[in-house]
């Protein structure tokens, strides 16, 4: 089982999080489930769409917070899906308010909503959908 | 006489008794001769009219006076208007003035218009009711809205219905009454402006509530992850590691906890009075934020020049002087030679005014009209809760003072507080 895991198609995640400490439990847990999973963390929401306009980037997936300064995640997500962009997005927050939830779901490219903090399981719930929706599309 | 005629006499008798006592006293025996001997008991009846005649119109006179009293004295204006649609009779509370009521006589509400005694818009809505009512036959009612002096409105319901001596014939008349509904519309619109204040305060707590059950989530959450990772830690130095971010994070929440406190206390303390020793209150607040990473490198000139004693609420200021210099050490520009703030406060016998200018890093135009909006985060590297300049504004509104600030994005930020100086309340609150 570990083996098929480390071979599973999630590779490269992208976190977008203003707080440098979420970025850092995000590293922590994404090596202690595979180590072999590339991360990329951004601080601010302008900065990730800059990199995924101007990189031909390797991204499985997309973890967003919703709360952040400047430009906030349903800003983002505005623009991301304005850019036609189309790689699956997590929400990640710590609210666990029902409005946020309900408004998450308005958006075609969200695919799922966690709260803080992330764990483990949550890396394998992460998984399982990217392989369902790779053996899908 | 021959019977035929002394019949034909008392016929007649008898149609004007008759008649009389219908109420007809118009109408008399005539006294010819040819009555004969029937003739004083014709002067008799024709008397006993006369007598009737009398009596009817005292009562009519009598009944009339009665009716017309009651007109006058009613509080609820009441008039009426001819085919013609021109006033006929008004009650003194119809035009409120006796003089206008009595010239007013004769005239239409468009003539009214003509002469100036009403507006023109007052006199084509009008005109228009009544001839609604004159088309339909149907009563018609009508808010009047009067403009008075000192921008005060007077509201009025004015209600025309059609009247006619025979129903149900055209009308001969129109009868107007208006009541005045100020007080009850006044009320009406205060009690809306309330429930407006109350809905948006009620939105704004709820935003707010989101807002701090979010912030203080976040770091909670964070604590929980860093513990879930110590748990599984291999070493010391990542435990020692972890705790660290915990710290940062226990930190970060004071810090929140303590501005919605401030916030709090703001809303709710009473303003308490001392004379203000600006030099010392701001080396206070100095002394404690010149410990922060960077800030140490800041070149700080406090310059205060006070025509008169100043006095206003301490702990307010404070608030007001913390946010402002902490933003402006937090939001400096540290690649250059020599970054300062200056803090200059100018005081007189009416007011104080308190800058705090720097050569940071400066708010981008499109920011501007969000800076004093709560949980407004304009940079990117802001570790705030988006609360701080929300605070001071409120405080600042407390202090019946305003804040202003002029800035450019790589050249600086100067904010300016202009705040009452309250030494006359002080002194009164002394005595």
């Amino acid at each position: 089982m570990d083996d098929l895991k480390n071979d599973g198609k999630l590779k490269n995640i992208i976190l977008i999080d203003d707080d440098e400490i979420v970025h850092f439990i995000f590293g922590r847990v994404a090596t202690s489930y595979n180590n072999g999973i590339n991360t990329l963390c951004f601080k601010s929401a302008r900065q990730a769409l800059q990199h995924l306009q101007t990189n031909v980037a390797q991204v499985d997936l997309i973890l967003l917070d919703i709360n952040m300064p400047v430009m906030n995640g349903w800003e983002f997500l505005k623009n991301y899906q304005e850019l036609k962009f189309s790689y699956p997005v997590y929400i990640l927050s710590s609210s666990a308010d029902s409005s946020d939830l309900q408004k998450s779901t308005t958006f075609d490219s969200v695919k799922g909503y966690f709260t803080k903090p992330i764990t483990l399981q949550n890396f394998e719930t992460l998984e399982k959908q990217f392989e369902k929706h790779g053996l899908q599309s | 006489m021959k019977y035929n005629q002394g019949q034909k006499v008392i016929d007649e008798m008898i149609e004007i008794i008759h008649n009389a006592v219908q109420g007809d006293t118009a109408r008399h025996l005539s006294l010819d001769e040819d009555k004969g001997e029937l003739k004083d008991l014709a002067n008799g009846i024709n008397l006993l009219i006369q007598e009737l005649h009398v009596q009817s119109k005292q009562k009519y006179v009598q009944k009339k006076s009665f009716y017309i009293n009651v007109l006058e004295q009613l509080p609820i204006g009441v008039a009426v208007l001819n085919k013609q649609l021109k006033y006929i009779y008004s009650n003194p509370a119809y035009f409120n003035e006796n003089e206008l009521r009595l010239d007013a006589l004769g005239l239409s509400d468009l003539d009214l218009h003509k002469v100036g005694r009403i507006s023109r818009t007052q006199a084509y809505t009008r005109y228009a009711q009544v001839k609604g009512v004159r088309n339909t036959g149907n009563a018609s009612s009508l808010e009047e809205v009067i403009a008075e002096k000192e921008n005060k409105n007077r509201c009025f319901v004015r209600t025309v219905m059609p009247l006619s001596r025979k129903w149900p014939a055209k009308a001969d008349y129109y009868l107007i009454y208006v009541i005045d509904i100020t007080t009850y519309h006044n009320k009406t619109k205060e009690l809306h402006e309330d429930n407006v204040h109350i809905e948006q305060t009620k939105e704004e707590l709820d935003k707010f509530l989101h807002h701090v059950t979010h912030d203080l989530k976040a770091p909670l959450a964070s604590i929980e992850g860093l513990i879930n990772l110590s748990a599984h830690a291999h070493n010391h130095t990542e435990i020692q590691e972890n705790l660290e971010m915990m710290r940062r994070n226990v930190r970060q929440m004071e810090e929140f906890i303590k501005t919605i406190m401030n916030y709090s206390r703001n809303a709710m303390a009473d303003i308490s009075l001392k004379r203000i020793d600006f030099e010392e209150e701001l080396h206070n607040v100095i002394q404690l934020l010149r410990f922060g990473e960077n800030a140490h490198r800041i070149h700080f000139n406090v310059d205060v020049q006070l025509k008169v004693d100043f006095y206003s609420d301490p702990t307010r200021l404070y608030i007001i002087f913390n946010n402002l210099i902490s933003n402006a050490i937090r939001y400096h520009n540290y690649d250059q030679e020599n970054p300062f703030i200056h803090i200059i406060v100018r005081g007189g016998e009416t007011e104080a005014s308190i800058k705090v200018m720097d050569n940071g890093k400066g708010i981008a135009q499109e920011h501007h009209s969000k800076i004093f909006k709560s949980f407004e985060r304009i940079s990117e590297d802001s570790k705030g809760s988006g609360l701080g300049l929300y605070l001071v504004k409120q405080v600042v509104q407390k202090l019946k003072g305003n804040i202003s600030f002029v800035s450019f994005p790589n050249k600086g930020t100067s904010f300016e507080v202009k705040i009452p100086n309250a030494k006359l309340y002080y002194k009164l609150q002394a005595n």
